[in-house]
C-alpha cells in the first residue's frame, strides 16, 4: 500500500464511527473495522447486501428503500434505522451517505457513516413520552390551567376552560378571555393581571367567569411567573380554582352572622332595659320633682318666686339633658348598614362605659378607664365597636358576679399597639376561664341565661375588621381580653377588597 | 322652726335629684338636710326631731337596701325608698325590711307627701314608744336589786306565798317588795304593772 492510503486508513480505522463505502449500485465493497465488531459479522457476510441482515427488520424496507432512492437521484442522504449489535441488541444509528462522482457527474462510488445515536433516540423519546404525561395530566387535573407570555398574551388554554366557557382558544386569546368576566370583576382584575405582567409577581386574584350556559362562577386564580437565568419572563403558568361553592357558604355565613349579631346586639340592649330606664329616670326624675316643687312654690301661701325660679331652670337644664341621654342610647343601637369610618376609639369607650354606669354601680363594680391620649382614630364601624367593647365589659361584670373576697374591677386600657394598630386591653377580677380558647367558639356558655355567640361575635367583629381578640389570665385573678383594630390611615386601598 | 318640727333626711348620689328632693321638701313645708353617700349621712351628728329617710336605692358606697339594714339596728327614722330601677326584687326586699313606701323614680308630688307624712307619723309613734320606755326604764332603775328580782314574779302573777318560797324569804317581806315596787314604778294597779314588765321585757328567770 502507499503511505498515502495507509495514512487515510488508519484514520477510517481510528475515528469513532462506522464507516462503509458500496459501488454505484450499492452493494457494499468496503467496512472499517468498528464496523465489522459492532456487528460481529465477517466482510464476507456483509458485503454486498449482507449487510442488510443486521438491521432492524421493522426498519429494512424504509431503509432500503430510502437508499434506493439515493442511489437513484445521486443524492446524499440520511435516515435513522436500528442496527444489531454483536451480541443481538439493536441500536439507533443515524446512517449517512454520498456519492463521490465523476467528471460527468455520475455517481461512481457511496461513501457512508453510521453513528450511534441510541442515547439521544432514548432522551428525545422519554421526553415526548414526559410531554404526553404532562399534557395528560393538564388536561385531566379537575382545574382550569393556562399559559400566558411574558407580555401576558394567552398562549395555552386547558380543554377544561374550553368546556366552561364554551369558547375557542381564539375567542379567549388577544384579551378575549376579558370579555368571560364579571362586569363587575373586570376592572380589578385587568389591572391586577398587567400589574403582575409588569412587575413578574405572582398573579392572585378572585373573579366570577362566564359559564358556557350564562352563569357565573367565582374562581381563585394563580399565575407564576417562569422565570429565566437572566431573571426575564420566559412564560406565566396558571390555575383557575373553582371557589363558588366556599364563596356561597361564606356569603351565607356571613349574613348569618350579621343577624346573629343584631339578635344579640339586641339581646344586650334587652339585658341592659334595666340600666338604660335608670339612665332616663334618673334626670327625668329631677325633672318631675323640679316641677311639682316650682308649682308649690308659685302657689298662695308659700310663694317664693326666686325658688321657683330656680326649680325652673333646673327643669330645662335636666330636661335638656334627658334629651341627650336618649340621644346617647339611640346612637348606641341605631341600626345602620357597616361602614367603615374614622372612630375616636377612647370616645366611643367613655360612651359604653358611661351607659354601663348603673349596672356596674348595681352591680358593685368599679370601672376605671386608662387611655391613652390623643391615640390615633381608628377604622372601623361604630355599632359594631360599640357592641364588641359593650359584650366584653358586659362579660367582664358577669365574671364578677361570684365575686365576693375581693374588690370587683374592670380596667379598660387604650393605647396604641404598634404603627398600623390600636389595642384595647378590659381586664376583670372575675373568676378566671377555664379554656381561653373555647370561649369564642360558638355556644360555649358558663352562664344559666346566655346563648354563648357573645364572644363568638365579638371575635368575628374584631376579626371583620382585620383586627384580632384574645384572652389571657391576669397573674393574681380575673382575665384580661384584648382587642386589635387597624388605626385610620390615609391610604384607603388596603381596605377595599369585597 | 323649733327641735319638734320633723326634718326630712335626702340621701341620693346624684345631685340634680338631691337639689330636685330638697326644694320640693322645703317647698312642702319640711326642713331638708341631703346627703350625697350612705356614709356622709351616718358621719352626720342628726337633730333629735321627728324624722324620715328619702333614701336613693342605688348608692355608690353601700347599698341602699344595706343602710337601711344598719339603720334599722340603730332604731333610727323611717325610710322612704326611691329608684330608677324600680325591680321588684328590691322593692319587695325593702319593704319587707319596714320601708315605708317604694316611688319608682319619676314619681308623683302626692305619693310622696303622703308616704312622707306616714313616715313621719311611724316615727312620731316610735319616738313616743322610745320616751315612754325611757321613762319606764328610768323607774325601773329606781328598784333595788332584790326587788328586780321579785318583779318578774309579780309579773307572772305568783302568789306572795310562792315567790317567798321560791326565793328562800318570807311571805311577808314579799308583800313589802311588792309595795315598794307598786309605788316606784307609779303603776296604779296590778295590771299596770304587768304591762310595763312586759315592755321592758322582764321575766322570771
Amino acid at each position: 500500500m502507499k503511505p498515502a492510503d495507509e495514512q487515510l486508513r488508519a484514520i477510517i480505522e481510528t475515528i469513532p464511527a462506522l464507516v462503509w463505502s458500496a459501488g454505484p449500485d450499492g452493494s457494499a465493497e468496503f467496512f472499517n473495522r468498528r464496523w465489522l465488531d459492532y456487528t460481529g459479522l465477517s466482510y464476507d457476510e456483509a458485503r454486498d447486501w449482507g449487510w442488510a441482515k443486521v438491521i432492524h427488520p421493522e426498519d429494512l424496507s424504509r431503509l432500503v428503500g430510502y437508499y434506493r432512492s439515493m442511489l437513484a437521484s445521486g443524492d446524499p442522504g440520511e435516515i435513522e434505522a436500528r442496527l444489531r449489535r454483536f451480541d443481538g441488541e439493536y441500536r439507533w444509528f443515524l446512517f449517512r451517505a454520498g456519492p463521490l462522482c465523476d467528471k460527468a457527474g455520475k455517481a461512481v462510488k457511496w461513501y457512508g457513516t453510521n453513528i450511534d445515536i441510541e442515547d439521544r433516540k432514548r432522551a428525545e423519546e422519554s421526553a415526548q413520552r414526559g410531554e404526553l404525561s404532562f399534557r395528560r395530566i393538564v388536561e385531566t387535573i379537575p382545574a382550569l390551567v393556562w399559559c400566558a407570555s411574558p407580555d401576558g398574551e394567552l398562549t395555552y388554554v386547558n380543554q377544561r376552560i374550553l368546556d366552561y366557557t364554551g369558547a375557542s382558544l381564539g375567542d379567549l386569546a388577544k384579551a378575549g378571555w376579558v370579555s368571560f368576566l364579571h362586569p363587575d370583576d373586570v376592572r380589578q382584575t385587568v389591572t391586577m393581571w398587567m400589574r403582575a405582567v409588569e412587575s413578574g409577581n405572582p398573579h392572585d386574584v378572585q373573579y366570577r367567569l362566564r359559564k358556557h350556559d350564562g352563569t357565573y362562577r367565582w374562581f381563585h386564580v394563580l399565575g407564576q411567573a417562569m422565570v429565566d437565568a437572566a431573571g426575564r419572563v420566559t412564560q406565566w403558568y396558571g390555575l383557575l380554582i373553582d371557589i363558588d361553592d366556599r364563596k356561597n357558604i361564606e356569603e351565607a355565613l356571613r349574613r348569618t352572622e350579621a343577624r346573629l349579631s343584631r339578635a344579640t346586639q339586641i339581646a344586650t340592649v334587652g339585658e341592659l332595659a334595666a340600666s338604660i330606664a335608670h339612665e332616663i329616670n334618673q334626670p327625668l326624675g329631677a325633672v318631675v320633682t323640679n316641677a311639682y316643687a316650682c308649682l308649690r312654690w308659685l302657689s298662695s301661701g308659700s310663694t317664693n318666686l326666686d325658688k321657683a325660679r330656680e326649680a325652673a331652670e333646673r327643669i330645662a337644664r335636666d330636661g335638656k339633658e334627658t334629651g341627650e341621654v336618649v340621644g346617647r342610647i339611640r346612637a348606641l343601637f341605631k341600626r345602620t348598614p357597616v361602614q367603615h369610618v374614622m372612630l375616636d376609639l377612647n370616645g366611643l369607650i367613655v360612651e359604653v362605659v358611661r351607659l354601663l354606669g348603673a349596672e356596674s354601680s348595681k352591680r358593685r363594680v368599679a370601672m376605671e378607664t386608662e387611655l391613652q391620649r390623643d391615640l390615633q382614630s381608628v377604622l372601623g364601624d361604630r355599632v359594631q365597636i360599640q357592641q364588641l367593647v359593650l359584650n366584653l365589659l358586659m362579660n367582664g361584670l358577669d365574671a364578677m358576679d361570684s365575686v365576693s373576697d375581693r374588690n370587683k374591677r374592670i380596667v379598660i386600657r387604650s393605647q396604641q399597639n404598634d404603627a398600623t394598630t390600636a389595642l384595647v386591653e378590659i381586664e376583670d377580677s372575675g373568676s378566671g376561664l377555664t379554656d381561653y380558647e373555647k370561649v369564642f367558639e360558638p355556644f360555649f356558655t358558663t352562664k344559666e341565661h346566655g346563648m354563648g355567640m357573645g364572644l363568638t361575635i365579638c371575635r368575628s367583629i374584631a376579626e371583620g375588621h382585620n383586627g384580632k381578640l384574645w384572652a389571657t389570665p391576669n397573674q393574681t385573678f380575673g382575665t384580661t381580653f384584648r382587642f386589635t383594630l387597624p388605626l385610620h390611615t390615609n391610604e384607603l386601598t388596603g381596605h377595599q377588597r369585597s | 322652726m323649733n327641735l319638734d318640727d320633723p326634718i326630712i333626711f335626702v340621701v341620693d348620689d346624684d345631685y340634680r335629684m338631691r337639689e330636685a328632693l330638697s326644694s320640693l321638701v322645703e317647698a312642702m313645708g319640711f326642713r331638708v338636710a341631703t346627703f350625697g353617700s350612705a356614709s356622709e349621712f351616718l358621719n352626720t351628728e342628726r337633730p333629735d326631731s321627728p324624722a324620715c329617710l328619702i333614701l336613693d336605692l342605688e348608692l355608690p358606697d353601700i347599698n341602699g337596701l344595706e343602710l337601711q339594714q344598719e339603720l334599722a339596728n340603730r332604731g333610727s327614722s323611717p325610710v322612704i325608698f326611691v329608684t330608677g330601677h324600680g325591680d321588684i326584687s328590691s322593692s319587695v326586699r325593702a319593704m319587707k325590711a319596714g320601708a315605708v313606701e317604694f316611688l319608682s323614680k319619676p314619681f308623683g308630688e302626692q305619693e310622696l307627701q303622703s308616704a312622707i307624712e306616714r313616715a313621719l307619723s311611724i316615727d312620731r309613734l316610735a319616738r313616743q314608744k322610745r320616751s315612754e320606755l325611757a321613762e319606764l326604764q328610768s323607774r325601773y332603775s329606781l328598784l333595788t336589786p332584790r326587788e328586780q328580782e321579785v318583779l318578774p314574779f309579780v309579773a307572772e302573777g305568783f302568789l306572795n306565798k310562792q315567790t317567798a318560797a321560791d326565793l328562800g324569804t318570807s311571805e311577808v317581806t314579799i308583800r313589802v317588795h311588792r309595795g315598794q315596787i307598786m309605788r316606784k314604778m307609779g303603776a296604779g294597779s296590778l295590771a299596770e304593772l304587768v304591762r310595763m314588765a312586759d315592755k321592758l321585757g322582764v321575766t322570771p328567770r
